[in-house]
């Protein structure tokens, strides 16, 4: 899977990413709404390692802030900013609560792209 | 100014640095972190910046006084993983693996720990005598967050220090651990603690078919690698094809085993791998960065309202956020983009410097230092082309220094002032998020906003910072742009006050101008082959400057623009010299005749324009004596066809030295047919346009 990279826990349930119910692209999301990262696709390896690197990669809780002229979302304490065809490439599962993205404050949220550690 | 730095150890060397003969500190980290900052207080910001060889990437290099004599200092370009992506990243590997540093300071943003602990691992991993400063302290503090070192020191093996680089905090430990570390074979013995960790969450359990493979090539590895063989051989199975070439260049390594590591590397796992290792780390990181990081009970920031549940509930909801926010608000943030622009590049860099500072440097100049130099020439040079050479019109003395020092660094360095405070305020990811969709449209992307703004300034400077665009594409496109459609600080002045008188004019002239960049933007951004850029960009929290920062910036820019652009200065000056000494310049003067009668000019405007191209003033200035002479319509032509045109000499010699000569050679063929060829055309139009031009 070249330039693709994708929640192991979805594929474990036996669910694509794409067809999972609710998903849509970073871009269709509301601005304000919290949502679980699925998956991030696109043609360019080297902005998909780097959003990987920024912390947008499977399993990431992210909040949309802004739409335009760009898309601009929070995931943990890392402000990003990205343009309409990387935020097409972006599929979302939308959250309930619009707390603040990222792992680290998730209480009780849920969170299926995390699976049990190795310890 | 390169070879007055301190002198890197020999690159390919396959020793370290015997001890106290020079030690060498390598910081790495991703950008943002505070870098530079560190390494202005390590080294006191005696530092000099050049490329790295073979690469337009720059190194800064220093000598580190706060750690004691013989020790250097490298601020490595940012780095986010060890398994290069970008041109930066590259240098920076290749530096750790070629220089062998006796320290590698991960420098790490204390808020995103968790997305720094990646690069954290693979630097162990990989047995460099690693040392981790978490900065930024102040900025997790304020998010309700501290930081336990002692979990991640036990997990990791290296010595971990936060600290708030800006102020100081924290520094004094940090340079006794860096030299704690240089003293201990530390390195090894942390590589050793990790492969042996108790917790298996500090060691990424990479999957069995990755390390069946890894450690199948560690065994074909040759001793003594900059790199440990485990990490060598993951690089090899992520497909690291450059690290394969180093290989075939170590000693010791026999034909066979190197044919099994170039099988692995150019290998199927490649891709898949990468993203597993990338993965196992990232799980591993988060562990222990929920170790290392507590959030404060009592300091928890305080919940905004519930207003509807629109309002986000969360830590860090100060005024600098709220601020932040407004700077990239599509409504308010572009009002706000156009006074910072005005304010801080027009009125002070363009009116305030550039206009008045300048104007009373250069008469001091003139009338200060040129009649000494003609004095001391008379005196003791009997060679009138030597004379000339040195003190003539265009010498050395009377053109060069005077345009690098008199006229140009005060320029620039004012420009490097303000760009350093939109830098440290975090303002300049701001202004490239609200115009990447503007930029989009002539094929770049956001991140373009700051050469092409620039660009106003003076178009040469804008020319080298074009650099740091990403791709190659884009820095093409932006180099085509500065030289076409930019008009610079000097030519701007000088339209506006020519055409000024015919307000008709001037609206076709900016008509003109306008339209032609549009238009080549637009379709040069389509023509050019290659992916689209893609924009993503961290945007970081607004952060209040420090003086003494600024400072240490600047004048760290103001020591590489001397080295790097009076040469430039001093080559052009030659130029012209040799023009007229050999006779070229009048030649060039005939040969312009058929180009001057397709834009309907007069012959004497030949000289203008060559001038105007060698020396910019001059070239104004002549324009400005003939005006009496030409029609309206003509000086729209002229001025538009100078507009177009590559601003000046300076500017190609930087476009030769930064795209290569054949990129720029065809940047100023299309340049100069676009002006050329255009001008005639519109000559041609106003001539049958009932404008009354």
């Amino acid at each position: 899977m070249p330039g693709r990279a994708r929640s192991g826990a979805c594929e474990g349930e036996g669910q694509e990413g794409g067809s999972l119910r609710g998903a849509l692209s970073l871009a269709g999301l509301q601005r304000g709404r919290q949502a679980l990262v699925l998956e991030v696709g696109g043609g360019d390896p080297v902005a998909l390692r780097r959003l990987a690197g920024l912390g947008l990669f499977p399993g990431a809780r992210i909040r949309l802030v802004q739409a335009f002229p760009a898309y601009v979302l929070e995931l943990g304490h890392t402000v990003l900013a990205l343009d309409r065809d990387l935020a097409r490439r972006v599929r979302v599962l939308p959250l309930e609560g619009t707390g603040q993205g990222g792992r680290m404050s998730g209480e009780g949220a849920l969170r299926p792209g995390v699976g049990p550690e190795r310890v | 100014m390169r070879g007055v730095g301190p002198r890197r150890p020999a690159p390919g060397g396959w020793g370290r640095p015997a001890r106290g003969a020079g030690r060498l500190l390598a910081i790495v980290g991703p950008p943002n972190v505070g870098k530079s900052v560190i390494f202005n207080r390590l080294t006191g910001a005696y530092a000099t910046v050049s490329n790295y060889p073979g690469t337009t990437v720059e190194v800064a290099r220093g000598w580190g006084r706060a750690l004691g004599p013989g020790w250097q200092v490298v601020d490595t370009p940012g780095m986010y993983s060890l398994l290069p992506v970008t041109g930066e990243e590259r240098v920076a590997r290749r530096l750790l693996w070629e220089e062998r540093p006796a320290v590698v300071l991960q420098v790490a943003d204390a808020k995103n720990l968790e997305r720094m602990l990646p690069l954290t691992l693979a630097l162990v991993e990989a047995g460099l005598p690693l040392v981790l400063a978490v900065n930024l302290m102040d900025e997790a503090r304020r998010l309700g967050l501290e930081l336990d070192p002692a979990p991640l020191e036990a997990a990791l093996g290296v010595p971990v220090v936060p600290c708030v680089a800006t102020a100081g905090e924290g520094l004094a430990i940090l340079r006794r651990r860096i030299l704690e570390a240089a003293e201990g074979r530390l390195g090894a013995a942390a590589a050793g603690r990790l492969q042996n960790a108790a917790s298996a969450c500090a060691a990424p359990n990479y999957g069995p078919l990755v390390e069946a493979a890894r450690d199948r090539l560690r065994a074909l590895l040759p001793a003594g690698l900059p790199l440990s063989p485990n990490a060598v051989a993951l690089l090899l199975i992520q497909g690291d094809g450059e690290v394969l070439d180093w290989l075939r260049r170590a000693p010791g390594i026999g034909a066979a085993p190197l044919e099994e590591l170039a099988r692995a590397a150019g290998g199927a796992l490649g891709p898949t791998a990468a993203a597993g290792v990338a993965e196992a780390r990232q799980r591993c990181a988060r562990l222990l960065a929920a170790r290392a990081l507590n959030r404060r009970r009592g300091l928890e920031p305080p919940r905004a309202p519930d207003r509807g549940g629109a309002r986000r509930a969360g830590p860090g909801r100060g005024f600098a956020e709220v601020l932040g926010r407004a700077l990239t608000h599509p409504v308010l943030g572009p009002p706000v983009a156009g006074a910072v622009i005005y304010f801080g590049l027009y009125r002070f860099v363009g009116v305030w410097v550039a206009g008045r500072l300048v104007g009373g440097l250069e008469q001091t100049y003139r009338a200060g230092v040129e009649p000494l130099v003609r004095l001391a020439l008379e005196r003791w040079v009997p060679w009138p082309a030597v004379r000339d050479l040195l003190g003539g019109e265009f010498g050395l003395f009377t053109l060069a220094l005077r345009y690098s020092l008199a006229i140009v660094l005060p320029i620039v360095g004012a420009f490097f002032l303000v760009f350093s405070v939109l830098e440290d305020t975090g303002y300049l990811p701001r202004l490239a998020l609200l115009s990447d969709r503007l930029l989009k449209g002539l094929g770049l992307s956001g991140r373009a906003v700051i050469p092409l703004s620039l660009g106003f300034g003076c178009d040469t400077m804008a020319t080298l910072v074009s650099r740091t665009l990403e791709d190659r594409r884009e820095r093409v496109l932006a180099t085509l742009l500065l030289a076409l459609a930019v008009p610079c600080s000097a030519q701007l002045g000088v339209m506006l006050a020519l055409l000024s008188p015919a307000p008709r004019g001037l609206a076709v002239w900016a008509l003109f101008v306008g339209g032609v960049s549009l238009g080549v933007g637009a379709l040069a951004g389509r023509l050019l082959p290659g992916r689209r850029p893609a924009f993503y960009l961290e945007v970081p929290p607004l952060r209040l400057p420090r003086l003494s920062n600024l400072l240490a910036k600047m004048g760290a820019r103001l020591r590489w623009y001397l080295a790097e652009v009076i040469p430039v200065f001093c080559l052009a000056s030659l130029a012209i010299w040799a023009g007229r000494v050999t006779g070229a310049l009048p030649w060039l003067e005939r040969a312009l005749g058929p180009v001057l009668a397709w834009l309907g000019l007069p012959p004497g405007m030949a000289l203008v324009l060559l001038l105007g191209f060698l020396r910019r003033d001059y070239g104004a200035a002549g324009l400005f004596d003939l005006r009496s002479q030409l029609t309206t319509r003509q000086l729209v032509v002229a001025a538009s066809t100078l507009t177009l045109f590559i601003p000046c000499v300076a500017q190609l010699a930087v476009m030769i030295r930064e795209r290569g000569a054949l990129t720029a050679l065809a940047i100023a063929t299309v340049v100069g047919a676009i002006a050329f060829g255009l001008g005639g055309l519109l000559n041609l139009l106003l001539s049958v346009l009932p404008l009354g031009l």
